[in-house]
């Protein structure tokens, strides 16, 4: 279900756009997309989706992104207050 | 169970299927082909439990789910429609109506329509077209949210 409400925010994302720096926090760490998803079990694909913004993912990937590079998750995702309205 | 494995025995368990269905349409009995598919899918929901490394995660899992909802909303305005359409080709006589052409009525005036010359009207083939029209549906739907929650592979920067 929380996957399922995850891809809705995200088809409807014409409005909600939730930026992400996973792309500079995976250069600062020098890993690949590959890497990082075997590290969280997801596929690449999801990795760049997320990274383009095209699929915004669940509360627990989204924990799980900022765990492995030990920061907070308002760190890497980022969601301006005029999308949330 | 490695994913390869997994692929190769679906392979054999549908070959194996087809023979079996053979064998029903010569023995003329339609025990075995459906005893068959049910262990046949039991033997892959089992084997599906045991295959190693990610087979979904939630982005999959998720354009899964939608392609299913999509898929079930046109399946069941279709089969509705259709089941609409055979109560009334069919059943008109049960409602004390007899304007339509039965089955029987069919049957009796021109029987090689029903057995050899119009298969497709026989219900079977019929619920056989809804199936495979779900799998095209399905596959299509899947397609179509991999792209729009960007499952393209593209080559790292």
């Amino acid at each position: 279900m929380s996957a399922l409400s995850s891809i809705t925010s995200g088809s409807t994302a014409g409005r909600i756009q939730m930026k992400n720096s996973i792309k500079v926090f995976r250069a600062k760490a020098n890993i690949t997309q590959e890497q990082l998803a075997n590290a969280l079990g997801v596929y690449r694909q999801t990795i760049i989706a997320i990274e383009k913004s095209k699929y915004v993912p669940s509360l627990t990937l989204a924990f799980k992104i900022a765990r492995h590079f030990k920061v907070n998750v308002e760190e890497i995702f980022e969601c301006e207050d005029a999308d949330l309205k | 169970m490695k994913q390869n494995s997994f692929y190769i025995l679906t392979g054999l368990v549908v070959t194996a299927l087809v023979g079996i269905f053979w064998l029903s349409l010569e023995w003329n009995n339609a025990l075995p082909i459906q005893i068959g598919f049910i262990i046949g899918v039991i033997i892959l929901y089992l084997a599906r439990s045991r295959v190693v490394g990610i087979i979904a995660d939630e982005r999959s899992i998720a354009i899964s789910q939608k392609a299913a909802f999509h898929t079930l909303e046109i399946l069941w305005v279709v089969f509705f429609t259709f089941s609409l359409g055979f109560i009334v080709w069919t059943s008109s006589n049960f409602f004390g109506l007899e304007r339509t052409p039965t089955f029987r009525f069919m049957r009796e005036h021109n029987p090689t329509d029903m057995v050899f010359g119009r298969p497709f009207l026989n219900p079977g083939f019929i619920q056989l077209l809804f199936l495979c029209m779900i799998i095209f549906l399905y596959v299509g739907f899947k397609f179509y949210y991999e792209r729009k929650y960007g499952g393209e592979d593209t080559d790292e920067e």
